[in-house]
């Protein structure tokens, strides 16, 4: 059983076509970066994964489930950290309320937050190194921590396969220590991770696989076939020179 | 000490409506949801004056067809608002379809002329028992949906994409959501009147976000300035002999206005903003 299976996937905001028969399997454990030029459908692939982008054609399984036939068994399994630029930092919740969230899925309906719950919002948030954070308002924090809040958010809700828009994009350089740090230690524990990224090179080493996308896929495979000049330049179409990586 | 029983009714009705629209209107205001509020309003009014110009001067009949015509413009604003859209032309469109509507009917009623001023501006003395009671069972509806979904509807107001994405149940929630602001708005239209419903639900929730960054301590803030501004302002409306609906609506905007000064939050900006001027100063010769 693969962690994350598409096959065929179309997703089409109204007329306007965001993704075209893409397919293509990974396997538990591995850590996948997406990568493509602005508007190339990386949110929406990440938004497919979770069910929510609307489908046209294909399907989409996570463990094994389709998605978009069992939605709320699907998510359960997936930690998702959303582009931070998607949340209203003006809302007035403490850090531990966004923590906390993470776990309401698996509290359920009616139910509050137990002492379990609370331990492991408050181990989820130790792990991004920002405990003593817990009851600070989410808005007087600094970007990169806010980000690294929503990680923990999405740990808490002890996933299996996570998923992370742009993690390190207006971050400060602490901060994306910290989070390539989270994320190498998730993939020594076998979580399956997919992140957007467009500076690969800070988790260079630990990155099992590439996914190339401009509406399909234009590449699929190991970092040092994909990242490759003419590779690339097919993605981003316009003549930007590009660095060869070396593993 | 002995009451009219009138007072009695009308000063419960004051602090019930109060606490009903503050503690709902913090999510309205937070999700901005204040225009749709407005609209919801103007479409109850257009059900209550069509129930009116039926000849249904029943309470329950009133409150229904308020209820019938404010439901479908709070979920089409839902809907507008979950699929991420501009709700503003939308809800403006209803809006004025609404009020057309009210005007229409109002205009064409022959009699029950005060009743239908009453559901505009409010007459909170005019409340008889059994509009109390049916304002009773709508908070306790409105309030238990509210208590039961907290934790959804905290986490709806955030951040709705992420809650959907963590497989809670967010378009109930969300849904739910609507609803209790439907129910809320119809239920408060002869305390309150639909033109100033809108201060309510908006002025102590503003005030409330003015003073705390913890959601759990806003909406108990914004509940008890609701009934304080309900409560005075009703008092004061009867020691000076003037329009209650309307000085409950100048008691909430004011202490509005009198947290956006003192508030917590902008006294880091006055802090800057004074300091400012105490540099342009000394660099004056
Ligand atoms: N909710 C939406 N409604 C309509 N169009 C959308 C929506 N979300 C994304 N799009 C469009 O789909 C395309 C892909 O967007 P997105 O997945 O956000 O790209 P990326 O994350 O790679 O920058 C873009 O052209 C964008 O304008
Ligand atoms: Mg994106």
């Amino acid at each position: 059983m693969y962690a994350v299976e598409m096959n065929d996937v179309t997703i089409y905001y109204g007329m306007h076509p965001a993704l075209e028969g893409i397919s293509f399997s990974l396997d538990k454990g591995s850590f996948l970066a997406i990568m493509g030029p602005n508007g190339a459908g990386k949110t929406t692939l990440l938004k497919a994964i979770l069910g929510m982008a609307p489908l046209v054609k294909g399907h989409v399984r996570v463990m094994g489930i389709d998605v978009y036939e069992h939605p709320l068994r699907a998510r359960k399994l997936i930690g998702y950290v959303p582009q931070k630029e998607s949340i209203d930092a003006t809302v007035p919740v403490l850090v531990r309320d966004v923590v906390l969230m993470g776990r309401f899925s698996r509290i359920g309906l009616f139910r509050r937050p137990s002492k379990i719950d609370e331990r492991k919002a408050m181990d989820a948030l130790d792990m991004v190194g920002l405990a003593d954070l817990w009851d600070a308002p989410f808005i007087h924090l600094s970007g990169g921590q806010q980000q690294r809040v929503l990680i923990a958010r999405a740990l808490a809700q002890e996933p299996e396969l996570l998923l992370l828009d742009e993690p390190f994009s207006q971050v400060d350089y602490p901060s994306q220590r910290i989070i390539a740090k989270v994320l190498r230690d998730l993939r020594e524990e076998g979580v399956t991770i997919i992140t957007v990224i467009h500076n690969i090179g800070i988790m260079l080493e630990y990155i099992d696989s590439v996914l190339l996308l401009n509406r399909k896929v234009i590449a699929y495979g190991r970092p040092e076939d994909v990242l490759r000049g003419e590779v690339l330049r097919r993605a981003y179409e316009k003549g930007i020179t590009f660095i060869p990586l070396r593993r | 000490m002995w009451l009219p029983l009138f007072l009695v009714y009308g000063l419960l009705a004051a602090l019930l409506s109060g606490l009903l629209c503050s503690s709902v209107g913090t999510f309205i205001v937070l999700r901005g949801l204040a225009f749709m509020s407005a609209g919801i309003a103007h479409a109850a009014l257009a059900g209550a004056a069509l129930a009116l110009l039926l000849g249904q001067t029943e309470p329950w009949a009133i409150l229904s067809l308020a209820f019938l015509f404010a439901l479908p413009l709070a979920l089409f604003a839902g809907y507008v608002g979950e699929k991420g859209l501009r709700m503003d032309i939308a809800i403006g469109v209803m809006f004025a379809l609404d009020m057309g509507l009210a005007v229409l009917f109002i205009g064409m009623l022959k009699e029950y002329t005060v009743e239908a001023w009453s559901l505009i501006f409010g007459d909170v003395l005019g409340v008889t028992f059994e509009e109390l009671v049916l304002m009773l069972i709508s908070i306790l509806i409105v309030n238990s949906i509210m208590i039961l979904l907290y934790k959804e509807f905290k986490f709806v107001t955030f951040d709705y994409e992420g809650a959907v994405a963590n497989g809670i149940h967010a378009r109930m929630a969300h849904y739910l959501m609507m609803f209790i602001i439907a129910l809320t708005i119809v239920t408060v239209l002869k305390s309150v009147g639909a033109l100033l419903v809108f201060a309510l639900t908006v002025g102590p929730p503003f005030a409330a976000y003015e003073l705390t960054h913890n959601m759990d301590y806003m909406i108990i803030a914004s509940s008890a300035i609701g009934m304080i501004s309900g409560l005075t302002g009703f008092l004061l409306a009867l020691y000076a002999d003037l329009p209650a609906s309307a000085v409950i609506a100048l008691v909430a905007t004011g202490i509005a206005s009198i947290s956006l000064l003192i508030s917590p939050r902008r006294r880091k900006c006055c802090r800057v903003l004074i300091g400012r001027v105490r540099m342009l100063k000394e660099k004056r010769p």
